[in-house]
């Protein structure tokens, strides 16, 4: 068994466990900054129309 | 999932997509390997996914049918040696997307977005790269290349978006073996792949472009360009590696294997260098399919004497791959830099062979010439992306 | 193979989860420095007239609660028919009649995004005149739209929402529900958007969500969220209001209608001449033919947001009444199919004892002409009908 890449892949899983948590899960930029208010939008424009 | 509106590795719908196509090419190995041929089985794939997720399945279908029409057409009755004539028809659709891509959208009449709507097709460019690559490989050989080879090759799922260009025969060497290749060993290779190539993408990409490059504010200072420029670079890096990781993983998966694209480009000691280890299948194609027949060219012509005939030819090649990422001045200049360092290199290595003395860094150690090299091709390689970036003008 | 997946796999896979876990479980997260409470004080500026939608910020929010606390105001929630004509009831009721009125909504504001700002002035609700004017036309839709949702329940509403410890979970996890769905669609969600996607995933079994909101409870457990408190000052209203035998509907009725038919020319659809033109005339002198789409009651989105809204309403013992507005049998040919529909609506209104005005037929013989201005939106007549039905429901 390779010790190098068995330490390679912890790294690879840690850091790919721990950005999907930080950046999917959870905003990364709310933790730091929890007074931060936001201004939700829709991304889609509905046309309004006649019928 | 999501109807005509998913490009490869574009959301999760496209990584269901895949799940389920390693799923079957493997189900078909187990159990129909003998009666059915594995270009069947991929062309399956590749039509089932341009048919249903593609986002402009009829034009890409119609692009496809061009580009064989007239690789065949050329190989039957082009005879001559020039093969500029026969690139510039097979690059058509190519010329039409890079210029209707310069009228602004909002301004433009409906004719241009018509325009816009049918040449606007994701891959195009690589795409045709590839079948240039064909035609010139294959032009003298008399062996038939079926239209489901054709089809397999230029439609290739992974590899559609943005590469890596591969070649035909090497391409065809793997189909002819690829249910082989559907194994433990393959998939052990695959998936090592798809997790650093979901690190790169996914992770490092993402929160570089979350929190450098989308953070950094314009107020003119050279502070702001000099951050975006090495923002930038790494952002475009690991986007960019992720995705032909990505690609090469999906490839290995289903039992073929994809050339690499990216290999530590930084560590780079010269411009030659770099492109055999950044973006390496532009890189040689743009070596074995332009440079290559222009030096020639120019040799047979006896245009200038060699080492200007070679800078000459270096410099048009790169300058060919800014036109072929865009026709917009960033793009342009920043192709003509590249084949600037590369010039500016090659003249050095011929210096240095003629005065049989390094003209540059003298009697350096040479970790030392190794190491200084490495810190100046960081620095001309992130200039040259940053004009590319077209965050300057 | 399998020794080889257990030493590069699974166990970095484990390492790196326990490792992942305990930083964040360890790692000290930021506080906010900001004041919960938020006061948002003003004067009522409107009794009558119409707000399109609630972008302009505080002082159409403070009109809005003002409408629903003061005893002689009706507050109106409606669609599209929502227009400046002088019979819309939000014009027609206080100039003509001296009833304080208010007007809310435009195309696609559905019952979904009604309850919610509804739900969010719940203290305010008891005995408070509200109607909803609904429109058959909602229920072939997925339900409210995530655009108009961003309109009517604005960042206060829902972060009052949050924090109102009286409002049930029930409420609250259907809104989580529903944001759950659009939540793709919603750029930089609001911290309150946020926690009450996660109370509805938290209670939900799905996987991933479920996780995901648990890491989310953990993670971000310190973001601010402001808890409003609407102050508001009523205005004195200086209008004398009118008896309604002071005002001579039937003649008025009669003259709206003559009128509208006079004025339709250029078809027998009753539609008028420039929406005829323009949207259903075809080349050819041919006609567009209208059909709506046959909708089960049991399984639309709608319908079941309308239910939350009568909950609502009877939870807080509103004084609400409800218009069911009709469609142009004439255009449409096959209105029969949604008799169940526009039925059962009818009878869950009615159960809870709040008055209905039913415009609704689907038949061309029933159509009382002129009712609407064109195929689905009231005319002068039908709102005359409605201004009617409104001051007999809440002035006699």
């Amino acid at each position: 068994m390779n010790k190098k890449k068995f330490v390679r892949h912890s790294i690879i899983y840690f850091l790919l466990i721990l950005g999907y948590v930080l950046l999917y899960v959870a905003n990364l930029d709310s933790i730091l900054h929890p007074d931060r208010e936001l201004n939700p939008k829709s991304s889609v424009n509905f046309v309004y129309q006649q019928f | 999932m999501d109807l005509h509106s998913t490009l490869p590795f574009s959301s999760l719908a496209f990584f269901q997509f895949a799940g389920l196509a390693v799923l079957f090419f493997l189900l078909v190995k187990l159990t129909l390997k003998d009666r059915l041929p594995y270009s069947w089985v991929l062309a399956a794939f590749n039509a089932s996914y341009i048919v249903f997720l593609f986002t402009k399945p009829l034009q890409l279908a119609v692009l496809i049918l061009y580009l064989y029409v007239a690789f065949l057409a050329l190989r039957k009755w082009y005879k001559s040696n020039n093969v500029v004539l026969p690139m510039l028809l097979l690059a058509l659709p190519i010329f039409g997307m890079k210029t209707v891509i310069l009228f602004p959208s909002e301004d433009a009449s409906d004719l241009m977005l018509n325009a816009q709507n049918i040449f606007q097709i994701a891959g195009l460019s690589y795409m045709v790269f590839k079948v240039i690559g064909l035609y010139i490989d294959e032009r003298r050989n008399t062996e038939k290349i079926s239209l489901l080879a054709f089809f397999n090759f230029t439609a290739f799922v992974p590899t559609l978006l943005i590469g890596p260009i591969d070649r035909f025969r090497r391409f065809e060497a793997d189909v002819a073996k690829a249910y082989e290749q559907i194994s433990l060993s393959f998939y052990a290779k695959a998936w090592d792949r798809l997790i650093l190539g979901v690190l790169y993408k996914y992770i490092i990409a993402e929160a570089i472009f979350r929190f450098g490059l989308s953070q950094l504010h314009d107020d003119g200072s050279l502070l702001y360009h000099v951050s975006y420029m090495y923002t930038y670079l790494f952002y475009l890096f690991f986007d960019f590696a992720g995705y032909s990781l990505l690609a090469i993983a999906f490839g290995n998966f289903i039992g073929l294997d994809v050339p690499i694209n990216f290999d530590r480009p930084f560590l780079s000691v010269n411009p030659k260098e770099f492109w055999k280890k950044w973006h390496k299948s532009l890189g040689d194609w743009l070596g074995d399919y332009f440079f290559k027949p222009l030096f020639k060219e120019f040799t047979s012509k006896k245009i200038l004497n060699p080492i200007q005939r070679q800078n000459l030819a270096l410099f048009l090649t790169f300058t060919l791959m800014g036109f072929w990422n865009g026709f917009e001045l960033h793009y342009i200049l920043s192709g003509m830099l590249f084949g600037l360092y590369s010039v500016v290199h090659n003249y050095y290595i011929y210096r240095c062979k003629k005065t049989k003395k390094d003209v540059f860094f003298g009697n350096l150690s040479s970790t030392g010439v190794r190491w200084l090299s490495i810190a100046i091709m960081i620095q001309l390689v992130a200039f040259s992306i940053y004009l590319f970036s077209g965050n300057l003008f | 193979m399998f020794r080889r997946i257990l030493f590069y796999h699974i166990f970095p896979i484990l390492m790196a989860a326990g490792a992942v876990t305990l930083l964040l479980i360890f790692l000290p997260l930021p506080k906010s420095t900001k004041t919960v409470a938020l006061e948002i004080q003003g004067k009522q500026q409107k009794t009558k007239g119409l707000y399109a939608n609630l972008l302009s910020g505080n002082q159409a929010e403070i009109d809005l609660f003002a409408s629903l606390q003061r005893e002689d105001q009706i507050t109106l929630f409606g669609s599209s028919e929502f227009t400046e004509s002088p019979y819309a009831p939000y014009h027609f009721l206080p100039d003509s009649l001296g009833i304080p009125a208010l007007g809310i909504g435009h195309a696609f504001h559905q019952s979904f995004s009604m309850y919610c700002a509804l739900l969010s002035a719940r203290e305010h609700l008891h005995e408070s005149k509200i109607c909803i004017i609904l429109s058959p036309g909602w229920f072939e839709t997925e339900g409210t739209n995530i655009e108009a949702f961003l309109e009517f329940v604005r960042p206060n509403f829902l972060n009052k929402i949050w924090h109102d410890q009286t409002i049930s979970e029930v409420h609250k996890e259907y809104i989580g529900a529903y944001l759950d769905k659009q939540y793709d669609l919603i750029n930089s969600p609001s911290h309150s958007i946020n926690k009450l996607r996660d109370l509805y995933l938290l209670h939900s079994s799905q996987f991933p969500g479920r996780g995901e909101a648990m890491i989310r409870k953990k993670l971000l457990a310190n973001t601010f969220i402001p808890a409003p408190n609407y102050a508001v000052e009523l205005v004195q209203e200086t209008r004398k209001q009118r008896a309604s035998n002071e005002f001579d509907y039937d003649t008025r009725l009669k003259k709206l209608q003559q009128d509208f038919n006079a004025s339709v020319t250029n078809n027998q659809l009753y539609v008028s001449n420039t929406y005829f033109s323009e949207f259903i005339q075809q080349q050819g002198g041919k006609m567009k033919k209208g059909h709506v789409d046959k909708i089960d009651p049991a399984k639309s989105v709608e319908m079941s947001d309308l239910m939350m809204l009568l909950k609502l309403l009877r939870e807080q013992r509103a004084d609400a009444s409800f218009v069911i507005q009709p469609l142009n049998p004439y255009h449409y040919e096959n209105l029969s199919v949604n008799r169940p529909l526009i039925h059962e609506m009818q009878k869950a209104i009615e159960s809870i004892g709040f008055p209905c005005l039913n415009l609704y037929v689907d038949q061309k013989s029933q159509y009382d002409a002129g009712t609407l201005n064109d195929i689905m939106h009231l005319g002068d007549y039908g709102w005359l009908k409605v201004n009617r039905f409104l001051q007999k429901t809440y002035h006699e």
